[in-house]
């Protein structure tokens, strides 16, 4: 029952009441007046982890997320053979991560994290280069404070830049949020409707939520290897949000590469 | 889906005869690349469940159970319903080992089933909270693949819906005035009642991008071809409820076996810009911006006369159902070309 | 076929075991027409006619002389039987001595009698055994250990396909190096689909195949169709139909392979070797024959060069993929046996 190794907390305790982040509306617009089509400012650091191949530390405000990048190795699994090389991407969400403290260990949300980061990578990297062997990609997120997604993302591409994995080009990730002034009624017209780049925590968790999508971008390839987009909308409002999720993606392009290039 | 325990084994020859006959416009089975299966549907097969549907096409075989009770809110979501998707797919299914492989599989398509009913907010779950903070319904969509013949994640998600659309569950008294607040059940089943409006449900067309084209209802065949997918969920009104793109199974073919010049694609080609190039390189797995655009309004115009052509075939079933007073009922649901509609349908009735 | 419990009764045509017993009567017959041929019928109690269906353990019935008891029936030796137990036919105690005098079923399936040869067909027959001169058609599994290629046969176990056995590319006939093994990826790798014979059967059911001739060797451009290796009539194996009934004038030919495995090859036949264009016409024509093989395969029906054309002709009025309905598909099953 109870991890022996690690130290419980007694169990009648409860966590300290009173939650000092408010969610943002749509008459509140965005926290700390922030511009709609504004990123946070990014800080990324690249060999962190001197063991590994490569790292980096991808920090946007409130989420903070660190990626090792180990190999081209060995594979530790037996896979059938392969010309190709694999990827294997495991995502670690620590307990301090967010406002309720999570048990520790994985649960079933990194699984899923860590199999859409596998989708968004694989056609960025030149898999023919490393037959037989794998790169084992793992993500630690230290801080979730909105857009945990693109950051891992983020924070992976420019693990493997640094580890210098041949790759096709940088995969790079950009999501929004799209708010609307009435309840989003499954009939209703959606007149009002904003998009908010880059959301932060108390803007994901707005009750005015109309629909969210991220697109991965690979801007040299012109493609996209990840994109999805929830909520109820008819197809203007989400190709309108793609489009802005697109020029998002361009412009974090541009500040990862110069990241990486002084740091390098 | 990239994973290989669920796909077969092709060699690269059979490959590049499926990306050319999809190129020309006939594939294998003669279908075009706008040409679905027959969706055979059938709904309250499952007396224990509150609701329950099976949709087959051609050997995929889907059955949905919603079971519902009443339970605890979520801390972050006090006033609101749950809804909790699950897909199994064993090792009987496939060809895989261990049934591991097969987990993985089902895990993604469970994420996506979630996201299209739960996360685009078109099931009211503040209706579905008793008492804020203390009861709540609970609907637990269990999936079991019972067959796997390509295109499972549609299939998935149109037996959801139909599962929904037989959905019952019983009348509830609150008394608010004992402290703490009761919930009582009424027994009688006659005034048991569907809490959602299965109009407002959407359906899900996934678009398979093989070579340079798209095409739907893939067979296992085509999906190992695939290099990407574009699944788009849509109501019947026209209202896209998620967009997602897939992984096909292609990468695990090494992109020197895929770089084979393919002709351009004649007649209908959807994703081909103007001024491409005559010969063009298969990339693994990235989609053009460009087409995903294409392919989002294309998309969502097939999922809702899907949708519309489920909605018939379900009042069917409920005509059929109410005549004949079976315990099991179901529909003949025929989709001949997604292009136009069909216009035959066979409404059997209950067993 | 996924048996599922929930399935109507009515989805599925019920079995036609006299189509079965036809199937394999005719095979049987080859098979054990060197059986001794006592004349005249047997006396003593036969208690089961033939074409009846029996269940596993059921009583077929007492050894006698001039009856041999074949495939899938079994006399229980008496150590094997408890001291006391009813008697079957007489319904009295009897002991294990007069008990082991019975033939007995050892599986479901229907009797069949042959001059003086018992035996019982099998409802769910196996899968595919092997006979030596077989053409099948099989997949690459893996390449190695040492000089072989484990292959994929839809048989019990998976096959062997030895490198001494392939016909090099070059067509050269020599005896393979070193290099050669080192070189096997290039011959053949995992996925790929090829014709062969099979060579020989080893003595743990694991087939052998080699290419005798040039006419077998690796497949490319087609589709491959899986049936119950049952079901395909031991005949032409290699066929070419050069018009396709149904499909567009001069639109092309299409090569079948009737492997008796159930791996049937379907691919159009290309204008020159190595051609991998194909007209949509053509390719269309393929697909006929790729559903009519698939409707013959779904009502049970033996699978030969006749059959596939008659289904063809009977189902020119449709399109192939409309071929894929249970009802378009029934009725033109029904029109090709008229």
């Amino acid at each position: 029952m109870a991890d022996k190794r690690r130290i419980c907390a007694p169990i009648d305790t409860v966590p300290p009441v009173g939650n000092p982040r408010q969610p943002c509306t749509a008459a509140s617009g965005r926290l700390g007046g922030r511009d709609a089509m504004a990123v946070r400012p990014i800080f990324l650091e690249t060999d962190v982890n001197p063991q590994a191949t490569g790292s980096s530390l991808l920090e946007m405000n409130g989420t903070k997320v660190i990626c090792s990048v180990y190999g081209p190795r060995q594979s530790h699994r037996r896979q059938p053979f392969r010309d190709t090389g694999v990827i294997d991407v495991e995502v670690l969400t620590s307990p301090f991560a967010g406002t309720h403290r999570l048990a520790p260990g994985k649960n079933a949300q990194d699984g899923e994290l860590a199999a859409l980061v596998e989708q968004a990578l694989l056609p960025s990297l030149r898999l023919d280069t490393f037959p037989k062997l794998s790169v084992d990609i793992y993500i630690v997120i230290l801080e979730n404070g909105g857009s945990v997604l693109p950051a891992a993302i983020n924070c992976a591409t420019a693990a493997l830049a640094s580890a210098g994995i041949p790759m096709n080009d940088l995969a790079i990730a950009c999501n929004t949020v799209s708010i609307a002034a009435s309840a989003p009624a499954s009939g209703a017209d959606q007149s009002q409707q904003s998009l908010w780049i880059d959301p932060c925590l108390e803007e994901e968790a707005s009750p005015d939520l109309a629909g969210s999508m991220l697109v991965t971008y690979m801007p040299t390839l012109n493609e996209t290897s990840l994109m999805i987009s929830t909520g109820s909308a008819p197809p203007t409002q989400v190709t309108e949000a793609f489009h802005t999720c697109l020029a998002g993606c361009l412009s974090l392009h541009k500040t990862i590469v110069e990241c990486l290039t002084r740091d390098a | 889906m990239s994973n290989t325990s669920l796909l077969p084994l092709l060699s690269s020859s059979e490959r590049q005869f499926i990306l050319q006959g999809v190129a020309s416009g006939v594939r294998s089975d003669g279908r075009g690349r706008l040409d679905a299966r027959d969706i055979i549907l059938e709904t309250g097969l499952l007396p224990q469940a509150n609701g329950s549907a099976r949709v087959i096409i051609g050997n995929t075989d889907i059955l949905v159970g919603i079971k519902a009770d009443l339970g605890l809110p979520s801390q972050q979501n006090p006033d609101q319903g749950r809804i909790h998707c699950n897909v199994e797919c064993t090792a009987t299914v496939t060809n895989a080992v261990d049934s591991r492989d097969a987990d993985s599989d089902a895990e993604t398509l469970g994420h996506v089933i979630t996201r299209i009913f739960v996360n685009s907010g078109c099931i009211d779950l503040k209706k579905l909270c008793l008492i804020p903070g203390s009861v709540c319904w609970n609907f637990y969509i269990d999936a079991m693949i019972l067959g796997f013949d390509g295109n499972a994640a549609d299939a998935i998600a149109q037996a959801v819906r139909a599962a929904f659309s037989d959905l019952r569950i019983p009348r509830v008294v609150i008394d608010t005035g004992s402290t703490p607040p009761t919930v009582e059940i009424d027994e009688d089943l006659r005034r048991a009642f569907c809490p959602v409006d299965v109009a407002a449900l959407p359906l899900s067309m996934t678009m398979w991008k093989v070579g340079m084209s798209f095409l739907v209802d893939p067979t296992p065949a085509e999906e190992a071809c695939a290099s990407g997918a574009l699944l788009v969920a849509a109501t019947a009104t026209g209202r896209v409820c998620l967009v997602q793109t897939l992984a096909g199974g292609a990468a695990q073919y090494s992109e020197s076996a895929q770089a084979t010049a393919l002709p351009v694609p004649r007649g209908e080609s959807t994703g081909a810009q103007a001024g491409a190039p005559p010969v063009a390189v298969v990339s693994a797995g990235g989609m053009n911006p460009h087409s995903i655009v294409d392919m989002l309004s294309t998309a969502t115009e097939i999922a809702q006369s899907v949708a519309r052509k489920q909605d018939e075939a379900l009042r069917r079933v409920a005509e059929a159902s109410t005549r004949s007073h079976g315990a099991g009922k179901s529909a003949h649901f025929v989709d001949q070309s997604v292009g136009f509609f069909a216009d035959s349908f066979a409404a059997t009735s209950g067993n | 076929m996924n048996a599922c419990i929930l399935v109507p009764a009515s989805r599925h045509a019920p079995l036609d075991t006299e189509s079965f017993v036809r199937a394999t009567g005719r095979q049987q017959k080859a098979q054990d027409a060197e059986m001794d041929d006592t004349n005249g019928p047997t006396n003593g109690p036969v208690t089961v006619t033939d074409s009846q269906l029996v269940t596993p353990g059921e009583v077929l019935t007492m050894v006698d002389n001039r009856l041999t008891h074949g495939h899938c029936t079994r006399i229980i030796p008496a150590y094997e039987l408890s001291s006391i137990s009813p008697d079957v036919l007489t319904e009295q105690q009897a002991t294990p001595e007069l008990l082991s005098r019975y033939i007995r079923s050892t599986v479901a399936g229907t009797v069949s009698r042959i001059n003086s040869l018992l035996t019982v067909v099998p409802s769910r027959l196996p899968r595919y055994r092997g006979h030596t001169g077989d053409v099948v058609v099989g997949r690459i599994i893996a390449v190695g250990p040492g000089p072989r290629w484990r292959i994929d046969l839809n048989a019990r176990c998976f096959g062997v396909m030895r490198l001494s056995s392939i016909l090099l590319p070059d067509g050269v006939q020599r005896r393979k190096s070193q290099d050669d093994e080192l070189q096997m990826r290039t011959y053949f790798k995992e996925g790929d689909l090829f014709s062969a014979e099979v060579q020989s059967i080893g003595h743990d059911s694991m087939i052998s195949v080699h290419f005798r001739n040039n006419k077998f060797g690796k497949l490319s451009h087609g589709t491959l169709i899986t049936v119950p290796p049952h079901l395909v009539l031991r005949s032409i194996q290699f066929t070419s139909i050069p018009s396709v009934p149904g499909s567009e004038h001069n639109s092309g030919a299409v090569d079948v392979i009737l492997s008796l495995n159930g791996y049937i090859w379907v691919a159009p036949k290309p204008m020159e070797a190595g051609d991998s264009d194909f007209s949509p016409a053509h390719r269309l024509a393929a697909a006929r024959v790729c559903a009519a093989i698939r409707a013959l395969a779904s009502h049970e029906r033996m699978i030969s060069n006749q059959s596939i054309l008659m289904v063809c002709e009977a189902s020119a009025s449709y399109s192939p993929a409309s071929l894929s309905r249970p009802e378009i598909a029934a009725k033109v099953i029904a029109e090709a046996i008229r």
